[in-house]
């Protein structure tokens, strides 16, 4: 098999292909590279391990190692490439084309990557590949946002790194569970993957950086590095139990800050944070049904966030404005972004007969079934925030309230309504059909899981429709303001960077002290040796003269000969005789 | 629609779902969230005020602060 049969490698190919071709060639390079790359992956074999590179000594590289939860997780992340490429047919940057497709590629990589190696090569590679999706935006904030997304994400690719040092002294060179070794390369892997997998107080990256990323970088950013992360946690850190917690923490954080938020892309990245509890609550409960449900809400959730990010993109297209607060009234004005969004809006809640509904439900039913009264209650709860922020708020402020100034809105091009609407058809498809999702399910519990029974759907029309009110009650409470919501980057852009700051404050003052000083020495030592009969007058009694002559003073050459020759003899006379 | 029609359509699917739970649903566990209709209505109210109440009316003021906080004029 060879390397362009890889889907993932394939992708960068194309990646590499639109960067060169013009523009008039790239849009159809964007759209039908994925496509061609989707089709190459359902030739795949489901279980197998492909295109086996030998690397140094007996160690080999695993490139495509397919089992049901990488061939799972990758079947979204083709897609999203494609979904993505479509919605960027527009753009006329070859550079983010490049970035895009490599980016998409490398991540499909990882998942399929089976040694460490090859794992930390992709790992680092996405990261590279998506900071540019922040710096193409070329403002000052965009690139202040970059260059701390790509410090933190240097932190994590490092931290990964060196875990995988520690992995491969041992001798273990294939990506495998390791929750139960808790040692040093635990850690650092853990640490590594709570940065991507924006686990709080490591998350704040996921704020400050998405909503600063190109309107159609975004469409990528917002599918690929979080749910990549949750791919690596399923895949190495299943069953870790003290996830559970952190899970619930984090669900609950997330939904706190989305509901406070005000600019569009960092609540929609806020919920990310929320989507990926859940998500982290199922890998830490470790059952087959938990991990089922971590994996297919991530998929879903790809889906759900993709789009939702999307819709935001297109609504930025059009007016030019990213706050809830400028916004107002666009449903007459975009419809079908509307019906897009609340595609995504309603399944990201889980309404039935979305997939949110047929995912999302699974991590709840699995605390459920082990008895984890408190998870099962925090992430109902974080799921009425998602509904809240969201369906609710989100759609009330952007689509339906009347706004304090008109709003402008612009033509978009046609290529983001296909691709919005392919994701939105997706969004509902598997709710209506779960079974099509439920037979690929990776840990085997889609034959025992049924999500439309009358509990279930009872019990989500009943939560969903009693969130409405407390809603409308708060109104005027939930409009949201011009405010920025501090959060734990506010550690490294306060605090360290007044540390950093201090630090070389602290240096800058150094050398310049001690040049003065070394400057002051010369300016007293200068005059001496400039003129040093003024100095050696003082102790012969002689006056000096006013300009220094040296030949004046200097002695014949015959003497110091003399001298020299004298000293020499001397020590030849002792040199022999001992 | 106005805010009155939304409360009373809210209202009657609330009822519709508690009495076809009552009537037909069969709860996969004995805790008696699950086993009581309608609960999950009180649940939706109360969570949903909940996060309300602690996001916009007692966390925002804390760590609320003004747009250019970090650096100002960031958009130049």
């Amino acid at each position: 098999m060879s390397l362009v049969m890889h889907p993932g490698l394939f992708l960068i190919l194309v990646g590499a292909v639109a960067a060169i071709v013009p523009q008039s060639v790239r849009k159809f390079v964007l759209a039908a590279g994925p496509a061609l790359a989707v089709a190459m992956f359902f030739t795949l074999p489901h279980e197998e391990d492909l295109l086996v590179i030998p690397f140094i000594n007996d160690w080999s590289l695993h490139l495509l190692t397919i089992d049901s939860l990488s061939w799972f997780f990758n079947v979204f992340f083709l897609t999203l490439a494609f979904l993505g490429g479509v919605y960027s047919m527009h753009n006329p940057s070859w550079a983010e084309a490049l970035a895009s497709m490599t980016y998409a590629g490398a991540t499909v990589c990882m998942v399929f990557a089976g040694d460490w190696i090859s794992l930390i090569f992709f790992w680092e590679l996405m990261a590279i590949s998506s900071l540019y999706l922040i710096w193409a935006n070329h403002t000052a904030r965009s690139r202040r946002a970059g260059f701390r997304y790509l410090l933190i994400h240097m932190l994590g690719g490092n931290l990964l790194l060196a875990g995988i040092f520690f992995k491969v002294i041992a001798g273990d060179m294939m990506v495998g569970n390791i929750a139960e070794t808790r040692d040093a390369a635990f850690w650092l892997m853990f640490l590594a993957v709570c940065i991507n997998g924006v686990i709080p107080p490591l998350h704040a990256w996921v704020a400050d950086a998405y909503p600063e990323s190109t309107i159609t970088g975004g469409a990528f950013m917002s599918g690929l590095t979080t749910k990549a992360a949750i791919y690596v946690l399923i895949r190495m850190f299943a069953g870790t139990d003290f996830l559970i917690v952190v899970g619930v923490i984090m669900a609950i954080y997330g939904a706190v800050f989305a509901i406070m938020e005000n600019d569009m892309r960092r609540l929609l990245s806020y919920h990310i944070v929320s989507q990926l509890g859940f998500m982290v609550a199922g890998v830490g409960m470790g059952s087959a049904l938990a991990l089922d449900g971590a994996a297919a809400h991530a998929i879903s959730n790809i889906l759900q966030k993709s789009l939702l990010f999307m819709c935001c993109g297109a609504i930025m297209y059009a007016t030019g404005i990213r706050k809830i607060n400028q916004l107002g009234g666009l449903a007459k004005k975009m419809p079908w972004v509307l019906v897009f969004f609340l595609a995504a809006a309603f399944s990201i809640s889980g309404v039935p007969l979305t997939n949110g509904f047929v995912c999302k439900t699974i991590t709840i039913a699995a605390a459920s079934e082990l008895h984890l009264d408190w998870v099962y209650f925090g992430l109902s709860l974080a799921s009425i925030g998602t509904f809240l922020s969201i369906t609710l708020k989100m759609t009330y402020f952007i689509f339906i309230a009347k706004p304090d100034k008109e709003v402008e809105v612009g033509a978009i091009p046609k290529n983001m309504y296909w691709a919005m609407g392919i994701s939105a058809f997706l969004n509902v498809i598997f709710g209506i059909v779960p079974a099509v999702l439920y037979q690929y399910l990776p840990f085997g519990s889609g034959a025992v899981y049924h999500p439309y029974t009358i509990d279930h759907v009872t019990q989500y029309i009943q939560v969903l429709v009693a969130a409405m009110i407390p809603f409308m009650l708060y109104l005027p409470h939930m409009k949201p303001h011009s405010v920025l919501s501090l959060d734990f980057d506010w550690f490294y852009r306060k605090p360290f960077a007044s540390f950093v700051s201090g630090v070389s404050h602290v240096c800058c003052a150094t050398r310049d002290a001690l040049g003065k000083a070394w400057r002051e020495l010369y300016e007293l030592f200068g005059p001496m040796s400039a003129n040093p009969m003024r100095f050696i007058g003082r102790f012969s009694g002689k006056d000096a003269p006013a300009q220094y002559d040296p030949e004046k003073y200097r002695a014949p050459i015959g003497e110091s000969m003399l001298v020299d020759m004298t000293i020499l003899l001397v020590l030849l006379f002792f040199f022999v005789i001992i | 629609m106005s805010k009155k029609q939304v409360y009373i359509l809210a209202i009657v699917a609330m009822a519709a779902a508690t009495i076809v739970e009552a009537l037909f649903a069969h709860p996969h566990h004995s805790n008696f969230w699950d086993v009581t209709p309608g609960f999950d209505i009180l649940f939706g109210l109360v969570g949903c005020a909940a996060l309300i109440i602690v996001a916009k009316i007692i966390v925002a003021p804390l760590i609320q602060k003004d747009e250019d906080y970090y650096e100002g004029g960031e958009d130049e």
